[in-house]
């Protein structure tokens, strides 16, 4: 095989291509952050630039590097670059910068910010310098003396192009550079863009299972967005207003759907046949009702009231497709399977007994006794479907409901006494 | 608010409100007008057909639907739980597209394919007036033209915009 690169690798612009992709979902990644009265701008005055609410302005360059051993390194191209065009454009004469006033002006309601996904080295000496500078505790004369030193070639050898960009820097007056160093910052080793992007959206309340439709939606959206801003030569600058305006109803995607639940019905009549229900006969038959009770009727009206109620919503949102019918054969195990322990739980004692005698020999008292702390128990429960937490008339309902066919029942011997 | 029986067991006998009398019209008069689609696509038509809401948006008047992409950017909330939808009603998709073979009306090609067998004589309904068939499924009959122009590309597209688990 020759080393000589082929038409296609030359052309082909995997490595440029990333650096592109980099600045855009670090744009997303800002603009996922965006609060009221912020401005984020794409490729406008910077690779990507913030505006505040009260004229600050943050210029952000990004570099990406996938070759790189991954340090960066004193003399480092990109960052000596970056620096050099963030010069050129503080000292903008076609901006009327050209007078040193309205330059340190300028430096002083913009913050500069240089992010890469290089990591800091520790022997990165002029990161440490910026850093003395910034605490005060070096003075600006010595932070001078070192870029000169940085820039000067060693014998023999000529000025190379970033030496260029350095005296650059080293030929400002003092103050410029001092302002412009304490502005300065650098995020370095960014390279989980995604995992900040999906953090973004779990801090907007998307459910972990909805993540990846709402950030496709979101991401669709917004190269479009730039596609045909950019198009029609417009600058991809985009307000709170009009992220909100934008970009809300993807979140629609996310949010965990909650059914809506007809909450005000009336109270039932009773049914003439009530006493042929299962759900009736087993709470007489564990003496939880009784007939002779002064609230008899009251208790029944509540039964069926909430029976009622719970499988008109169950029905609707069948009907309008909220839910569909293998989630409701979900519900109705899980509900089951809440009963089961409870059932279990509360006879547990009773079950060890009937090891030893028959069922015919125990204490009906006994029974009844477990029957009812079992149903209790039940009542107690809060039931959940498709995400949606029932309240505690709709998930009584349920019981009743299942109590009915029956799925469950209360007494120890349910099954030998109503199953078929 | 709907009424529901008081007998007893009508619990889980209750999933005949989607079913494949319905399931054969909808697909039906999608075919008549698309004549001629994909099996996997006509496995899409149900979802759709038996959402109410979708219907009810298609044959609105001031609503002018151009394609599901709009669709779904438009009302996201109709499509939140499409691919729970699409698994839940394939049987009756299946089983809708086998009896309208069986009835001779449509056919199925070795491809894949599904083509309408169009003849005059033979229909699936003599009448599609409302009083004959009933609200849901009238409502179902206007909205399949528009069901069908929303099918009206490339299947692989369909299956990743409406966000089907395969």
């Amino acid at each position: 095989m020759s080393k000589e690169k082929s038409i296609q690798e030359k052309t082909s612009a995997d490595s440029k291509s990333i650096g592109f992709d980099y600045q855009y979902y670090f744009f997303l990644n800002e603009l996922l952050q965006i609060k009221e009265g912020q401005t984020v701008g794409y490729e406008v005055k910077d690779d990507v630039h913030i505006e505040m609410r009260d004229g600050m302005e943050t210029l952000i360059q990004l570099k990406h590097s996938i070759s790189s051993t991954g340090t960066l390194s004193v003399k480092d191209e990109d960052l000596w670059k970056t620096i050099s065009n963030w010069i050129d454009i503080i000292t903008d004469s076609a901006l009327g910068r050209s007078a040193s006033d309205s330059q340190i002006e300028f430096i002083k309601n913009t913050n500069f910010l240089l992010v890469t996904n290089k990591s800091n080295s520790s022997r990165n000496e002029f990161l440490k310098k910026v850093n003395l500078l910034k605490e005060n505790s070096l003075t600006i004369t010595s932070f001078k003396e070192y870029l000169l030193k940085l820039c000067t070639p060693k014998k023999g050898k000529n000025k190379s192009q970033v030496d260029k960009y350095i005296s650059k820097l080293h030929s400002k007056d003092n103050e410029f550079v001092e302002e412009f160093i304490k502005k300065l910052d650098f995020c370095l080793s960014k390279d989980d863009l995604f995992d900040l992007i999906y953090t973004r959206l779990k801090e907007k309340n998307v459910p972990e299972r909805r993540l990846e439709n709402v950030f496709h939606a979101i991401d669709s959206s917004l190269r479009k967005m730039i596609y045909e801003e950019v198009k029609s030569r417009k600058k991809v600058i985009i307000s709170f207003e009009d992220y909100y305006k934008r970009f809300t109803r993807y979140f629609e995607l996310g949010r965990s759907k909650k059914l809506p639940i007809k909450l005000i019905t009336p109270k039932k009549p009773i049914p003439d046949d009530y006493n042929s229900y299962l759900s009736i006969k087993q709470l007489l038959d564990a003496e939880i009702l009784d007939k002779d009770d002064l609230d008899y009727e009251d208790e029944l009206v509540t039964i069926f009231t909430s029976k009622i109620l719970l499988l008109n919503n169950i029905e609707e949102w069948l009907q309008e497709s909220e839910i569909t019918e293998e989630e409701k054969m979900r519900f109705n195990s899980n509900s089951i399977r809440i009963w089961e322990i409870s059932h279990k739980k509360s006879h547990a004692k009773l079950k060890r007994k009937l090891r030893r005698v028959s069922i015919d020999e125990l204490d009906s008292e006994e029974i009844i006794e477990c029957a009812t702390e079992c149903y209790y128990d039940v009542l107690g429960e809060k039931l959940t479907i498709d995400e949606t937490e029932l309240d505690q008339d709709l998930s009584n309902g349920q019981f009743y409901v299942l109590s009915d066919e029956p799925s469950i029942g209360w007494r120890i011997d349910w099954k030998e006494l109503y199953k078929n | 608010m709907r009424e529901v029986n008081y007998r007893n067991n009508d619990y889980y006998s209750n999933d005949s409100f989607n079913n494949e009398v319905l399931g054969l019209i909808a697909i039906y008069y999608v075919l008549k007008h698309a004549h001629k689609m994909s099996s996997a696509k006509v496995m899409l038509i149900l979802p759709l057909a038996f959402h109410n809401n979708i219907v009810r948006y298609i044959n609105d008047s001031r609503t002018d639907v151009k394609s599901i992409d709009q669709l779904i950017i438009k009302k996201p909330e109709f499509f939140s739980n499409f691919n729970e939808r699409f698994y839940s009603m394939l049987e009756i998709s299946a089983n809708s597209t086998l009896i309208l073979a069986a009835m001779n009306l449509i056919s199925i090609q070795e491809d894949g394919m599904i083509v309408l067998k169009d003849s005059d004589e033979n229909l699936l309904l003599e009448s599609t007036k409302k009083k004959d068939i009933g609200i849901r499924a009238f409502n179902i009959v206007k909205a399949s033209k528009g069901i069908g122009e929303l099918l009206n590309q490339r299947k692989e597209n369909l299956y990743l915009q409406l966000r089907v688990e395969i």
